[in-house]
Parts: C-alpha cells; sequence; structure tokens
C-alpha cells in the first residue's frame, strides 16, 4: 500500500522539503500528479511503447526545475504545462501533427435527419449497464480516433475535470482556442456515436 | 415554433448548464423535442466520458521515477570540520606555549626509562644464563665415562 502523503501538507511544504533535500517528498509531488500526467500522456503519445519514457522524463525535469517554480499556478497546473511540452516536443520529433489543420470550421448546418441515442436513465439496472459500457466502448474507441490534442482536450474537460482557463495554462493556447477545440472534438465525438447508432440500425 | 433551432455551439452549452442559454433559446428549447434529443445525446456523451475509466500505466510510476532521480550529494560536514578544527587549534596551541617544557619532561623520563629497561634486561639475560648453566650441568652428571 502506499504511503500517501496527510492531505493537509500543502504543495508549498512539499516542494520546500524537497528543495531542503528530502528527495523522499517528491514521491508525494508524483503522487498527486501522476493521474494527470499519466492521462495526458496516454492521450497525446498513442505509441505505447514510448510513454513510460515520457513521463519519467516529465519527471525529471519537474525534479531538475523545482527551484524555479514560483507558485505563479497550481503546482499540478506546472506539472501538466510540462507533460504537454514534453509531448509537444516528442511529437514534432517524430513530426507527428497534434491537430488535423485540414478540419472543417466549428459549428454546421442542422442535422435535420439524424435521431438523438435514448436519454439517459437514472436508475442503473442490467440492461441500463450493458447500454453504458456499450456506449463506453463505441465513446473509447472514438476519442481514440481524434488527433492527439483534441483526446489531450477531452480527458482533461471532462475527466480530469479542470476548468477551461487550467486547460489554457497547461496548452499554453488561448481560451478561446480552448474551447473552440474541444466543441470540435465533441461534435466529432458526436458524429462518431450518431453513425454507429445508424450503422446499428440498419 | 418559428424560431431556429439551437446551434451546435447552443446545443453543448445546454448540455452543461442550460441557464446559460440566452432567454430565446432555453425558451425555443424547452418546446422543441428535436433539439431535447440533440442535447440529451451531449448530457449522455459527455457524462459517458466522465466515466471512462482513467489511463495507468501498469508499473508504479511513483516507484520508477524515484529510481531514477539524481542521488542527492551528501552535505558538507560542516559541523564535524569546525569540531576538528578547534582541537586541532587547541593542541597546536598548547604545544606553542608548553612545547619546550614537555621537550624537558619527556627527555627526563626517557634516560630514567632507558636505565630501568637496561637493569630488566640485563637481569633476563643473567638468568637465561644462569638457567642455561645449570642445564648443562645435570646434563653432564648424566653422562657415564667407563
Amino acid at each position: 500500500m502506499r504511503h500517501q502523503p496527510p492531505s493537509s501538507v500543502t504543495d508549498q511544504q512539499l516542494v520546500a522539503q524537497v528543495l531542503g533535500g528530502n528527495t523522499a517528498a517528491f514521491a508525494h509531488i508524483v503522487q498527486r500528479t501522476e493521474g494527470l500526467v499519466t492521462q495526458m500522456v496516454f492521450k497525446m503519445i498513442r505509441h505505447p511503447a514510448d510513454r513510460p519514457d515520457l513521463a519519467q522524463e516529465v519527471y525529471l525535469k519537474v525534479f531538475k526545475n523545482l527551484a524555479g517554480f514560483k507558485f505563479q499556478a497550481k503546482l499540478s497546473t506546472w506539472v501538466g504545462q510540462i507533460t504537454y511540452n514534453t509531448c509537444l516536443h516528442y511529437l514534432e520529433k517524430k513530426h507527428l501533427v497534434l491537430v488535423d489543420p485540414t478540419e472543417s470550421a466549428p459549428d454546421s448546418a442542422g442535422e435535420e435527419g439524424r435521431r438523438a441515442l435514448p436519454p439517459p436513465v437514472a436508475e442503473e439496472d442490467p440492461e441500463t449497464a450493458l447500454f453504458s459500457q456499450d456506449l463506453a466502448g463505441i465513446l473509447g474507441a472514438a476519442i481514440e480516433q481524434l488527433p492527439p490534442l483534441y483526446r489531450t482536450l477531452i480527458a482533461l474537460y471532462h475527466q480530469q475535470e479542470l476548468s477551461y482557463e487550467e486547460i489554457a495554462q497547461i496548452t499554453s493556447l488561448p481560451d478561446g482556442t480552448v474551447k473552440n477545440y474541444l466543441f470540435r472534438a465533441r461534435k466529432q465525438l458526436k458524429q462518431h456515436f450518431l453513425a454507429h447508432y445508424q450503422r446499428d440500425d440498419l | 415554433m418559428t424560431s431556429p433551432h439551437l446551434s451546435e455551439q447552443a446545443l453543448q452549452e445546454a448540455a452543461e448548464t442550460v441557464s446559460l442559454l440566452p432567454a430565446g433559446q432555453a425558451a425555443h428549447l424547452h418546446g422543441c423535442l428535436l433539439c431535447q434529443g440533440r442535447v440529451d445525446t451531449y448530457q449522455q456523451l459527455f457524462k459517458t466520458a466522465a466515466q471512462l475509466p482513467p489511463s495507468a500505466f501498469s508499473f508504479d510510476l511513483t516507484a520508477s521515477v524515484m529510481a531514477q532521480l539524481p542521488v542527492p550529494k551528501p552535505a558538507f560536514p560542516w559541523v564535524l570540520s569546525g569540531v576538528t578544527a578547534l582541537v586541532l587549534g587547541i593542541i597546536g596551541l598548547f604545544l606553542t606555549l608548553f612545547g619546550g617544557l614537555l621537550l624537558q619532561a619527556f627527555q627526563g623520563l626517557f634516560t630514567q626509562l632507558g636505565a630501568g629497561l637496561a637493569v630488566v634486561a640485563g637481569g633476563v639475560i643473567a638468568w637465561q644464563g644462569l638457567e642455561l648453566l645449570v642445564q648443562h650441568r645435570r646434563q653432564m652428571s648424566l653422562l657415564t665415562f667407563s
């Protein structure tokens, strides 16, 4: 079982301990932020074999640059920035595209002919649970088909529950661009969803 | 119903928080089953996305990172060094001040010690010599010359 730092220990105290020579305190920083880092690395990097090295590289950078962190943002946001930049550098090195520039502009005409998915059901009966599993599988596959940046934004906003402002800080993108990309990503997911259900109807 | 259907942007906003919609769009949504269905779709999408299992490595990332951290340089032992310098300083000062007296005292001591050691050594040698002589006589007395 992992030793968790008491919740009363603030990020500032942890950083001070590490800078004071208590390297073991860095483990608590890793534990507090590894969910975010792992999520971002998995979403930005398609090649599974490269993910562990990148995640470790992120934390080595965090450790080396910890003295330069001045708490102008949350520690997790700063770690997220390092993760994003490290992954971005990897993608550039491999000549991989972060977001497809040929993609169509946001918003569109209506989709009159398309039907909505069955409405969410509050009670979790077995049939609903199966339906939810089915949806999760479809959505997971749909997210994997998105460009790396869209996948990352979906994960940060809907799974990590970060705000637009925090995502903008991590990615160094303007708030409006984050909202716009997120909008496009969700729209693509919805189209994938609907296409899947229409296929099933045939 | 004459008002246009909600745009994609408005549908997504409504799926997050209906109260963010302008009054006209909110009124349209209230009376339009098509737009309600689309909002439901987005809500289902968001709910499912939030419930997706988080990605995770198959190894302990924390342990792996900690194993790779650079080994911290041992801190210079300032206290030990200070105490050592202080002791050496005191000894040096003592020798400077009382070195001559100490030398004289040890010189006298060396003479007495040397004499004592010479007496002891002489005694031991003499005793060994006597022992050898006694043994020799005993063995000679055992010999028979017929």
